[in-house]
């Protein structure tokens, strides 16, 4: 399928019912009311990736999250500041299973990147981070995302890796 | 089993409520009702007022992250690290900047 592939919100004109990743969580979320409830709440954006406005290839949503990290070694703790900090949160993503192999994950991650750097233009975001569903953990790995140790779901890449992507 | 006593004004508070049918083995089922016995709750508000906290906290928890050690160490120490990108992401990008930014 070399049809050309762009980026939208979610809207009402996407075919959310037909949509299948093969991820119980994912497909949920995506094609149940969730996702329309946080994003008519502002809680998350969400968009999508198609051909033709209706069929969904991918989605990803973005939502601000707050990191604030305690009990750091006085060696560390001049590199953070003991109040949060922003980031940007990778809360779900997903492509149809009829496009697997073909690279969708991949583009899907890029425009998340893409857009959480603009958005860090205005409103500081130090790095992704991303709650990673089973499964998808060593596909960010691939990606150069650093797992936390005690969370190992958990995986962030930081802004200024990010900065060299698209400056 | 302790009886059931339903507080004045109940009948309304019950209005525009909704259910939640879940299944779970008699000894969880009766863990439950002694917990909720000590507590002097019903089963339902036992049940209920458990899981709200602790669909607050989860969610607390997902849109703030405390990070603690090892963790504050692993996000510090990537901080002072140069940034350089690997062949693989630097690859990536630029295949998705020729595809979608050049317009």
């Amino acid at each position: 399928m070399k049809t050309k592939l762009y980026f939208e919100p979610l809207g009402e004109q996407h075919d959310r019912a037909a949509f299948s990743s093969g991820i119980a969580a994912v497909d949920a979320y995506f094609r149940g009311d969730p996702i329309r409830q946080d994003v008519s709440r502002r809680v998350t954006n969400a968009f999508v990736l198609t051909p033709d406005g209706k069929f969904v290839a991918g989605f990803y949503t973005l939502s601000p999250i707050s990191i604030l990290s305690v009990d750091l070694p006085p060696s560390l703790q001049k590199k953070l500041p003991r109040r949060p900090i922003g980031a940007t949160l990778i809360g779900m993503m997903g492509r149809d299973l009829s496009l697997r192999g073909t690279g969708v994950g991949e583009t899907l991650l890029m425009d998340a990147f893409h857009k959480a750097w603009r958005a860090s233009k205005l409103v500081s975001s130090w790095a992704v981070v991303v709650d990673a569903k089973q499964g998808a953990r060593d596909f960010y790995l691939e990606y150069e995302f650093t797992p936390f140790a005690t969370h190992p779901g958990r995986l962030f890449l930081l802004m200024k890796k990010i900065d060299l992507m698209f400056e | 089993m302790a009886a059931t006593v339903t507080p004045m004004g109940n009948e309304t508070a019950q209005k525009g409520r909704q259910r939640i049918d879940v299944r779970l083995r008699p000894e969880q089922k009766s863990e439950i009702e002694r917990a909720a016995q000590i507590k002097g709750l019903t089963v339902t508000d036992f049940i209920v007022q458990n899981a709200v906290a602790n669909a607050r906290q989860t969610i607390r928890e997902y849109d703030a992250w405390t990070l603690e050690r090892p963790d504050a160490e692993i996000f510090a120490a990537a901080l002072m690290e140069p940034a350089v990108l690997g062949p693989h992401l630097a690859q990536a990008a630029k295949n998705y900047r020729r595809r979608f930014l050049k317009s």
